[in-house]
């Protein structure tokens, strides 16, 4: 799944980024963020995780992937501050599995 | 896309495009694939946004109806401290950022460390415990040549405190006790934890780390006893007891297919009780009243060392289909063979008496819902259940049988599911 989150230019400077994952509901074993392929959260998913980093003006690539028991309920919140003030969304595992993708 | 991914891409979109105005001084992004965007290939854009680049000097001026979108006239703030960056970035993952930036590349290397208190109660047998500890999380530390490659570090404090005790003082079930995790007594320690995760971005691979735990705990008691049966009043001495355990986990999850966590686990304990109490004869000599007997603990207190090795394997299976396959991927099962030796003197060695061994078979449930979040907001619930067996190989006792059997259960919140 690749989401497209802001096709706008931006100003040629580094940008503040921060990805939490929360579990909310059922068992998430594992926590994966990956930003520009380096993985940037793979924590116990007993509890809220963050990254907080800049990132390049750039488009840059998000990914998360979750791993758990079931349709557990997990929580996305990406923070570019001034573009996506704490964005949320709330998913459900599929099989134990879940994954994301966006593009900022 | 999922219908969950789409209403993703809807919400972040709109509200993103309400926040920003396109500023027409910036050229599109040549790397952003978007269907809206330039080839990657093409040579850049014409940083000139303007639709007409020849606009006829006779034109009367645009039409103030809609009016152009004004340029935005405050771009995003950079965030202070904050470098200009160094690397082209894009979606190809060479992001160099800055080393002073909190999460930038040299963050790879930094340590972050994050507290996560918790509470657990474990019931066995007729006994409970009070498991009280925090957390402190490091990492990740990934490698620069193989970025798929990160240690986690995890230091804790525990606390155990006893809440009902499944045997006596000093009986011979010490063995039983130190598989069942159990103290019968309070107990401080620390545990450490490294984690190797292997994990790939890849969606096709599989979560994949080892896990080795180191744990210890130490606790201090004071027995009371009478030699000579309370003539003389109780004598005390204090006594230390020890505790530890050594775990090796794996961890391997494909995506929507079998969890599989084998792990071994190898504890030592070294815990003091106090000896059984006997009956003493109280008679005050007057026949005419009667003779009675009181419980006094005549010996001093007792050590059993034991020496446990547990081998569960943990697996869930996510691969089921329909609503069959829904409700099974709830589930987990958890087989586990476990070998004890315990020790009938004060000494250090755990081989000289008891040798026996369990077999469990746990089924668990990780429940959804308000189930799924006792204590109202803390997911990651895991209700277990198991009958057990104990053979007793060697040295037991006269009168106990060589086979028991039992049920273990357990409630616990804010667990790691994969942990036996």
């Amino acid at each position: 799944m690749l989401l497209v989150l802001s096709e706008e230019d931006h100003d040629p400077m580094a940008r503040s980024l921060t990805v939490k994952l929360t579990p909310v509901d059922g068992t998430i074993e594992r926590f994966y963020a990956f930003v520009d392929c380096k993985k940037r959260i793979s924590h116990d998913g007993d509890q809220e995780r963050s990254w907080s980093g800049s990132i390049d003006d750039a488009d840059t690539r998000i990914k998360v992937r979750v791993f758990g028991i079931g349709n557990a309920k997990y929580r996305v919140t990406v923070d570019l501050p001034g573009t996506a003030d704490d964005q949320q969304l709330e998913l459900r595992l599929d099989g134990g599995y879940g994954e994301l993708e966006l593009r900022i | 896309m999922s219908v969950t991914g789409l209403v993703f891409a809807w919400a972040l979109g709109g509200l993103v495009g309400a926040n920003v105005a396109p500023d027409p001084n910036n050229p599109p992004d040549p790397n952003d694939p978007g269907p809206n965007k330039p080839d990657p290939n093409d040579p850049p854009p014409d940083p000139d946004p303007d639709p007409d680049p020849d606009p006829d000097p006779n034109d009367p001026p645009p039409d103030p109806d809609p009016p152009p979108e004004p340029p935005d006239p405050e771009p995003p703030p950079r965030p202070e401290g904050l470098p200009p960056p160094t690397g082209g970035g894009g979606g190809g993952g060479t992001n160099e950022d800055p080393e002073d930036g909190e999460g930038g590349e040299g963050s790879s290397r930094k340590a972050e460390v994050s507290p996560a208190p918790f509470a657990q109660l474990d019931i066995a047998d007729r006994g409970s415990e009070l498991d009280l500890g925090g957390d402190l999380t490091i990492g990740p530390l990934c490698k620069d040549d193989a970025p798929e490659v990160c240690n986690n570090y995890r230091v804790g404090l525990r606390g155990r405190l006893p809440v009902t005790q499944s045997s006596a003082s000093g009986s011979g079930r010490a063995g039983i006790d130190s598989l069942n995790g159990f103290s019968g007594a309070w107990r401080v320690g620390g545990v450490f934890d490294w984690i190797r995760d292997v994990t790939a971005e890849d969606s096709a691979s599989a979560s994949k780390f080892y896990m080795l735990s180191l744990a210890a705990g130490w606790g201090v008691q004071s027995f009371r006893f009478s030699p000579d049966g309370g003539v003389m009043g109780p004598r005390k001495e204090t006594r230390h007891s020890i505790h530890t355990m050594a775990r090796f986990l794996a961890y391997v999850h494909p995506p929507r297919k079998a969890r599989v966590a084998p792990q071994v686990i190898v504890r030592y304990d070294r815990r003091w009780s106090s000896s059984d109490p006997v009956g003493v004869l109280l008679d005050d000599g007057d026949p005419s009243t009667f003779a009675f007997t009181v419980p006094v603990v005549i010996d001093g207190p007792v050590t059993t060392p034991v020496f446990a090795v547990t081998v569960p394997v943990l697996v869930s299976i996510q691969s089921g289909k329909g609503r069959a396959g829904r409700v099974l991927s709830q589930f987990g099962l958890g087989p586990a063979v476990s070998y004890a030796a315990a020790g009938s003197s004060a000494g250090y060695t755990p081989f000289d008496d008891v040798h026996m061994l369990r077999f469990e078979s746990w089924i668990y449930w990780y429940p959804l819902g308000k189930a799924g979040q006792l204590a109202s907001t803390k997911p990651n619930t895991r209700i277990g259940i198991s009958p057990f067996v104990d053979v007793f190989a060697a040295g037991r006792g006269p009168g106990e049988p060589t086979v028991d059997f039992g049920v273990l259960a357990e409630i616990k919140v804010g667990v790691r599911g994969y942990e036996y």
